[in-house]
């Protein structure tokens, strides 16, 4: 197998296989086509690529994110939080469907994680947050995920403490 | 909003989508071109406002506030996925 190689989105560069990306999800392939390089431009997501050769195979976007309590909550009690808490949110992510099923879905999401680490080390950062596709839930779960919001798709969170925790 | 109606939406469905459209206008007592206006837009403000935040009720919060203060251990699952190969680069 060519290399694997992983490296941020380069807007200036022309990425070779990113107008034929095909991860088997229509949004997720849309998203690559169309908005990816845009959204990036504009600094509101950074992407990262990963590179089978030198063809683009896969990539993952993290994005700054707040978890916030309802301002109006009548229950409202003291909490040892302030009312906004910074998260990074891994936005989406996708692999070329000719890669898939050798677990480099995971590696990816491993890469994911050590960027959150660093991130928080740089600007702070309470944990990891995304919205699991339902069939996905369960795989989070197993990885320390917690949900908080019982809704489709369901927005999770995984600790930093956890995720630096050498267990 | 302004009534200003300047722009145009135009789209091809499937026969059962629209009649479900339809019918779902129906009950609200409203065409279908304001019904699906007025749906879209409701969604498309939840969906710009949740872009960047997600509000918590108390019972929600209470919940997020247990898992920062008191971090669980990483599972066995977290711990073998961040021992995989990391890539070059």
């Amino acid at each position: 197998m060519a290399k694997l190689r992983i490296e941020v989105f380069d807007t200036t560069k022309h990425y070779k296989g990113l107008k034929s990306f095909d991860c088997g999800n229509e949004m997720i392939n849309r998203f690559v086509q169309k908005s990816l390089k845009k959204r990036i431009s504009k600094h509101l997501s950074q992407a990262y690529v990963l590179l089978h050769g030198d063809r683009f195979a896969g990539f993952y976007t993290l994005d700054t994110f707040a978890i916030r309590r309802e301002e109006f909550d009548p229950q409202k009690r003291p909490s040892g939080l302030p009312p906004i808490v910074p998260v990074v949110k891994i936005g989406m992510l996708g692999l070329s469907v000719h890669l898939q099923g050798k677990g480099i879905e995971k590696r990816l999401l491993r890469d994911t994680f050590t960027k959150i680490i660093v991130i928080s080390k740089l600007a702070g950062c309470a944990g990891v947050f995304l919205l699991a596709e339902k069939e996905a839930v369960t795989f989070y779960e197993s990885l320390g995920f917690i949900t908080l919001k019982e809704t489709t798709p369901r927005p999770m969170f995984l600790p930093i403490e956890t995720l630096t925790d050498p267990g | 909003m302004t009534a200003t109606k300047d722009a145009r939406i135009e789209f091809k469905t499937s026969k059962e989508i629209k009649s479900m459209l339809q019918n779902a206008a129906n009950v609200l007592g409203m065409d279908l071109s304001s019904y699906l206006i007025l749906t879209a837009t409701q969604r498309a403000r939840e969906i710009l406002k949740e872009e960047k935040v997600l509000t918590l009720d108390s019972a929600e919060w209470k919940a997020f506030e247990k898992a920062l203060h008191t971090p669980q251990k990483p599972t066995q699952a977290l711990k073998e996925l961040m021992e995989l190969e990391p890539f070059d680069g």
